[in-house]
């Protein structure tokens, strides 16, 4: 096979450059991605209506509230981490936010399920059912974040596309859980760590492909 | 680099002139052999031309630089053993198949005329990927970098789709893997 010096490869790549629309700003990104997640949110909300008791819940700093802030963290960090990914220069802030949103999302669900563990109860195949449908509905609220966040993803250059779209992945679909634990009228510890807590989990298995074959698509259309 | 985001050629080969030699004593330094740092300084090079709309003028450009040579020793480091099964079998019993060149064939159309039709059937029923990279590579007989800039992938990902291109030519045309 014939392999070309340095020196030419120069000549060449000078050869192929064109005008190359400059990425936005992470911040601008990051906003924009927020804002929408923050859309999608309160969309979920006027769908399923604000539980009554949610600001009590929110405040009394029990498995609620560590759920909620799980959510919250795993949707601020993955999304910024999705975003830095895709910029070779912020590798350390997109670990930096993979780690906060990722460990926040496992610590507050390892810390509920302690909680849990101390109450017990039987779980039943209703209560499955309902935990699976929470779950659904927050990937399917954030369906549209995810696309958007693939669309902002393949404006840069990420080197690992299985992991970014996965992050990414993670990220929106917390926005969509975060939704849905607002307003599902559920008092059971262990539905929330199933049904709301672990939906960014499910939604990161389901959508990593599409998001990674829609990144894949963009990127190469650029 | 802005300027060259702007598609100002001659800023962009006065920049890549200037990044050469750090490039080459910094993959020097850190893998020690020549030959492999002169290959993985043409992968640094792609990956510039590749990421270059992710440079923001407002960000110093050698931290963006070194982060896309440091990612691209360490994934030649990793894919160093595997290298040596992914590397591109010979690739000669393509030419077994190809009928033989007519007196006035030259150049990569006349070769693609000249494909015996077994191999034209083969080549159809490949993805489309790696039909690609074969014919980039076998048929116009160009070089790994440039089919790679052609097809707009790596050149580690196409020397994975030619790999898997002629391992099911191989299988589709009835010949033993080497």
């Amino acid at each position: 096979m014939r392999r070309v010096p340095t020196e030419e490869l120069v000549t060449l790549l000078v050869r192929d450059l064109e005008r190359t629309r400059r990425i936005p700003r992470l911040r601008v990104q990051f906003a924009v991605l927020l804002g929408v997640g923050a859309l999608v949110s309160a969309f979920v909300l006027a769908y399923r209506g604000l539980r009554p008791d949610a600001l009590a819940l929110l405040l009394s700093g029990d498995a609620f509230t560590l759920v909620a802030v799980g959510l919250l963290a795993a949707a601020l960090g993955a999304c910024v981490a999705a975003l830095a990914f895709a910029r070779p220069d912020r590798e350390r802030l997109a670990l930096g936010g993979l780690l906060c949103g990722a460990g926040g999302l496992a610590l507050a669900v390892g810390i509920a399920a302690v909680c849990f563990a101390s109450a017990p109860h039987a779980v039943g195949q209703a209560e499955v059912r309902a935990a699976l449908a929470c779950g659904v509905n927050g990937i399917l609220f954030s369906v549209p974040l995810s696309i958007l966040a693939a669309f902002l993803v393949s404006t840069g250059s990420p080197r690992r596309l299985g992991i970014t779209a996965a992050v990414a992945a993670l990220g929106t679909t917390a926005f969509g859980a975060l939704g849905v634990h607002f307003a599902c009228p559920s008092l059971s510890v262990w539905h929330w760590i199933t049904g709301h807590a672990l939906a960014p989990v499910l939604g990161a298995l389901l959508l990593v492909a599409p998001i990674r074959a829609l990144t894949v698509r963009w990127e190469h259309a650029r | 680099m802005a300027l060259a985001q702007e598609g100002d050629k001659a800023a962009y080969e006065c920049l890549l002139a200037d990044i050469l030699p750090a490039l080459r004593s910094f993959t020097r330094r850190r893998l020690g052999d020549d030959v492999a740092a002169e290959d993985v300084v043409q992968e640094i090079l792609l990956s510039v031309h590749r990421a270059r709309r992710t440079y923001r003028p407002e960000r110093p450009f050698e931290p963006w630089l070194f982060a896309i040579a440091r990612n691209a020793i360490i994934d030649f480091q990793r894919a160093r053993g595997r290298r040596k099964e992914e590397a591109l079998p010979e690739d000669d019993f393509l030419q077994d198949v190809s009928a033989p060149p007519g007196p006035e064939s030259t150049g990569a159309e006349d070769k693609r005329n000249e494909l015996s039709p077994a191999l034209d059937e083969a080549l159809a029923k490949l993805p489309q990927a790696q039909r690609e990279a074969v014919v980039l590579i076998h048929l116009e007989g160009l070089s790994v970098i440039e089919a790679a800039l052609r097809a707009r992938v790596s050149p580690g990902a196409l020397r994975v789709r030619a790999h898997r291109g002629y391992r099911a030519l191989r299988a589709l045309l009835g010949r033993p893997s080497p």
